[in-house]
């Protein structure tokens, strides 16, 4: 079977990105090769990578390539590709839909798109990252649909070794300092963790810039937690901001890929989010972590306190989360896509 | 070749360089399509309103911004707003007008600069809702409440003008720039009468790629003034490399004024959505008939509906032929997929007709039923 997977510019940090590494693990008895569009692409591993900048180049692609499948993996690719890839497609289609743009707007429940539901009600077969997801598209009767599970690459966070009693208490918060109302809640919630763990640190990582870094101080300082609050900002490793937390912290606001919340997991770090809705797509309340309101700064404070100060119980957490971890594994879920593609291919 | 005249083809209101000359008596030149063709597939989207946000813009007014002649517009981005690039602006400051983006604006405030003009567009109503998440995220903080003019795409959320006001607030036409902001304020500096236009701290790559390099050289022509890409590496065919620092311009801050004519109102753009519903009213039910044959297609996975559906995809095809009705579909409902296929489609379609047929009918009724939904939403509203 050839399959020819259809990628945005290779964004290693991005969805694309993450997709491209799970293609590494299909089996080698398939040719899978990926068109991307957009960009010079990089490598992407043991698979060919077909430089397709146009549409038009991928629709030559497409006829000449004796492809069996073809596997489009992003809103923006399609909705402006597809019309003449769609009309020009003597292969299967399948549909990734992962946490794109589109998708984490849609969560975020102030968009849809008839345009991305159109392109999911046009394809032989969606493969959805998660439930969540799925939930979210009402396909139209006769639609083939599957949930796939996240593509993470978490071997260097499995890796890394498990905090220790004498490791300092570290809050890493993910999702960047962007969101105010994410800055506010985290050093409200330091103020009061403060009280029971006077040495608890937050250290933020993700997007923003020296606004939000500045804000973030200012907000600090004023709370009294001067040098208790840093940011590591988007452009660090996380793997490396992992080894030095002892708990996460995850935002508030408009949800994203749930991808760093299993890379936590996956470094045996218990997580503690205020965005229930979209973390339940990978952690259950008591197990891998804890689920907060949004909002509820003396809950997030006291979750945070509770797993700082009682480490057999982060300890047990921590395991719970690598287990969980697990299943999104690059070699897991394209196990499955490999099943999938396989069942596409055969027709059923 | 005026900008308006650029502005013109990006409307996508054309399908062929002859039928612009059929309207304006005169063709497109052939560049100029050529460039349209080739780096927009013949469709820029710039009037595309999916999400008909227009339908409730607080926009009242179109704006021409006008400068002192002399007046060097300097369009700064956000992407290389480092302290070595303020350095600069600062120091050609006295003598330019700035004139950004949302995002450029907020970078430039976090600096301590501030800009004469900021565009609030976006290319896609993708980028516009992320854009409300952004301003979501501040707690409501939106730049573009402190700035002096704002120009502004009449398809952005309402969300993103809340705090704009009215005086200060006017709309323009996204297709002056093909749909990509750099190349909106580049046209219009040019119809404001700059003396010279700069773009600065902007990643062309980023911002638009090859299609906004393509649009630049073609905005290039409309005026015999220097285009200046500053510190850029490769520029835009038509546009002169120079450091920032060097920009000319006379001493003292040279003004913007905003020429002003009234815009259509919320009730007139009703009343333009309920003809445009009424224009593709029968293609919106033959859609939905070969919706429905597309997907029982689809369902049985054999070729009985094929006579069916080659009949579909030939009458979807041919619907492209009646412009009032191509306008309809684009303009008015928003759908993006069928005025794509109607340029670059294929006349045979490989592959089962099911799923173009499926693909393209499918937005397209869907919007029809968003349209409606739309509008009733305003009859209610009106009627409470």
């Amino acid at each position: 079977m050839r399959v020819l997977h259809v990628l945005d510019a290779l964004d290693p940090a991005g969805e694309a990105g993450a997709y491209a590494d799970m293609l590494r693990h299909l089996p080698a008895t398939d040719t899978h090769d990926v068109a991307v569009l957009g960009a010079a692409p990089p490598s992407a591993g043991r698979q060919r990578v077909v430089a397709a900048p146009t549409a038009e180049a991928l629709s030559t692609l497409l006829r000449d390539g004796g492809y069996g499948i073809t596997c489009v993996t992003s809103y923006q690719t399609a909705s402006l590709d597809v019309p003449i890839v769609s009309t020009s497609l003597p292969t299967r289609a399948v549909y990734w839909k992962s946490y794109d743009e589109s998708a984490r707007l849609r969560l975020g429940g102030s968009y849809a798109s008839s345009t991305d539901d159109a392109l999911l009600a046009s394809s032989d077969h969606v493969a959805f990252a998660t439930y969540e997801l799925a939930s979210l598209y009402d396909l139209p009767a006769g639609a083939a649909a599957t949930v796939i599970g996240l593509a993470a690459d978490i071997a260097p966070f499995v890796a890394l070794r498990p905090p220790a009693a004498t490791d300092t208490n570290c809050v890493l918060a993910l999702g960047g300092t962007a969101s105010r109302r994410h800055v506010r809640d985290l050093v409200a919630a330091l103020a009061i963790v403060r009280r029971a763990v006077p040495d608890a640190t937050v250290r933020v990582f993700g997007p923003g810039d020296g606004d939000d870094a500045s804000r973030l101080a200012h907000a600090a300082d004023e709370a009294g937690l001067a040098g208790a609050c840093a940011v590591a900002g988007g452009d660090a490793a996380i793997a490396e901001e992992l080894a030095h937390a002892r708990i996460v912290a995850a935002p508030p606001g408009a949800p994203g890929s749930p991808v760093p919340l299993v890379e936590s997991l996956a470094a045996g770090r218990p997580v503690v989010t205020t965005d229930p809705g979209h973390a339940t797509t990978v952690i259950d309340d008591g197990v891998e972590g804890f689920l907060v309101p949004t909002g509820d700064i003396e809950g997030l404070a006291a979750r945070l306190t509770t797993l700082l100060t009682n480490h057999a119980l982060a300890a047990t957490m921590g395991r719970a989360g690598r287990r969980r971890a697990a299943r999104y594994s690059l070699e897991t879920t394209a196990a499955r896509l490999a099943a999938l593609l396989a069942s596409v291919g055969d027709g059923r | 070749m005026t900008p308006e005249y650029v502005a013109e083809i990006g409307t996508d209101h054309y399908l062929t360089p002859g039928e612009v000359a059929g309207i304006h008596d005169r063709p497109a030149p052939a560049a100029v399509w050529d460039t349209y063709r080739a780096h927009f597939r013949a469709f820029t989207g710039s009037r595309l309103d999916p999400q008909f946000w227009g339908l409730d813009s607080p926009i009242r007014f179109q704006g021409h911004p006008r400068v002192t002649p002399g007046t060097t517009v300097v369009i700064a981005g956000h992407a290389a707003v480092t302290p070595a690039f303020c350095r600069d602006l600062t120091y050609v400051r006295r003598h330019v007008s700035v004139w950004s983006s949302a995002a450029g604006a907020e970078a430039l405030a976090g600096r301590g600069l501030a800009a004469d003009l900021v565009i609030a567009q976006h290319r896609t109503d993708l980028e516009s809702a992320a854009h409300v998440r952004h301003v979501r995220d501040r707690n409501g903080y939106n730049v573009l409440g402190g700035v002096p003019v704002v120009v502004a795409d009449p398809r952005l959320p309402g969300a993103l003008l809340a705090g704009v006001p009215d005086a200060r607030l006017a709309g323009i036409n996204a297709a002056r720039g093909w749909g990509l902001w750099p190349a909106t304020l580049t046209s219009l500096a040019v119809s404001a009468g700059a003396s010279a236009v700069v773009l600065a701290g902007l990643d062309l790559a980023t911002a638009g790629g090859r299609a906004l390099d393509a649009v630049l050289g073609v905005i290039a022509r409309t005026a015999d003034i220097p285009f200046i890409a500053a510190d850029v590496a490769t520029p835009p065919e038509g546009w002169l490399q120079a450091r920032l620092r060097d920009t000319p311009g006379p001493r003292g801050f040279p003004a913007v004024e905003m020429t002003r004519t009234v815009d259509a109102s919320q009730e007139q753009r009703r009343a333009r959505l309920a003809e445009h519903l009424r224009t593709a009213g029968d293609v919106l039910r033959t859609a939905a008939v070969f919706r429905s044959a597309a997907l029982e297609a689809r369902r049985h996975r054999d070729s009985r509906g094929d006579a069916r559906l080659e009949d579909a995809w030939r009458q979807l095809m041919a619907w492209r032929r009646q412009r009032e009705l191509r306008l309809a579909v684009q303009d008015g409902l928003g759908a993006g997929l069928l005025a794509r296929a109607w340029r670059e489609a294929p006349e045979t379609v490989r592959g089962p007709l099911w799923r173009p047929v499926l693909l393209l009918t499918s937005e397209l009724v869907a919007q029809g039923r968003l349209a409606d939904a739309r509008l009733a939403q305003r009859e209610d509203r009106l009627s409470a």
